[in-house]
């Protein structure tokens, strides 16, 4: 099996890990959430910036080790064919699921009242919407990755 | 729409021609041996361009290297 693995393809397994690591850092953030909206938004700020900083030396340090100091080779035009249909399917993940915070910011309370029901997912404060966003941003991340490795291993 | 199933005789032709490796044909053509491989296992079916460049590594012709095997609905 690992003859069939190019270089390229451990590193997008690197990224998919990466990405858990992200994931499982916010998840804690949102566990230890005090219940305070303005001192949350600066801790989402500071959570943020350490998942950015984290997955960039961790990105580095997998480069290293999966390619040593030589460059990684070019993309031949399977691999962009595959790299262009994961894009594809993690730019559709994102827009859908903006789509679905902005009916929940816009739409969803007036609706839910207008039925005299309560909005069990309501996302109305600055920091719902960044978590929201945020939420979307990893999930289209992570179905991306998962994508490049489901064509990597099937038939295209 | 029809989609066309294409098997191919690399593997042959690549013993045949001083047992040529995957990853010398992949320089030759362009591309990652992994590409290669995928395409000896039927898992991925090149370009146009790309099977001329394996059929011209071979010096044979492209029918002579990938076959239409049968038409899948």
């Amino acid at each position: 099996m690992f003859e069939s693995i190019s270089n390229r393809e451990m590193n997008i397994w690197s990224e998919l890990i990466i990405d858990l690591i992200g994931m499982f850092i916010y998840i804690n953030f949102l566990v230890t959430l005090s219940g305070n909206d303005n001192q949350s938004l600066y801790d989402l700020g500071k959570v943020v910036t350490k998942i950015i900083a984290i997955s960039i030396v961790l990105g580095i340090v997998a480069h290293i080790v999966i390619n040593g100091k030589n460059n990684q080779e070019p993309m031949d035009e399977r691999d962009l064919l595959i790299d262009g249909r994961a894009a594809k399917a993690g730019y559709y993940t994102l827009i859908v699921l903006n789509i679905f915070i902005l009916w929940q910011v816009a739409v969803s309370d007036r609706i839910m009242d207008f039925f005299g029901r309560p909005n069990t997912l309501s996302i109305s404060n600055p920091f719902e919407i960044g978590n929201a966003i945020l939420i979307c941003i990893i999930a289209s991340g992570l179905l991306k990755a998962c994508t490049k490795i489901v064509l990597y291993r099937k038939k295209l | 729409m029809t989609k066309l199933k294409i098997e191919n005789n690399i593997r042959a032709l690549r013993f045949q021609n001083d047992e040529m490796t995957q990853a010398e044909l992949a320089s030759q053509c362009g591309v990652t041996r992994q590409t290669i491989l995928a395409i000896e296992q039927s898992k991925y079916t090149p370009s146009l361009e790309l099977a001329y460049k394996i059929s011209n590594a071979f010096s044979k012709e492209i029918g002579e290297v990938f076959q239409q095997t049968q038409q899948l609905s």
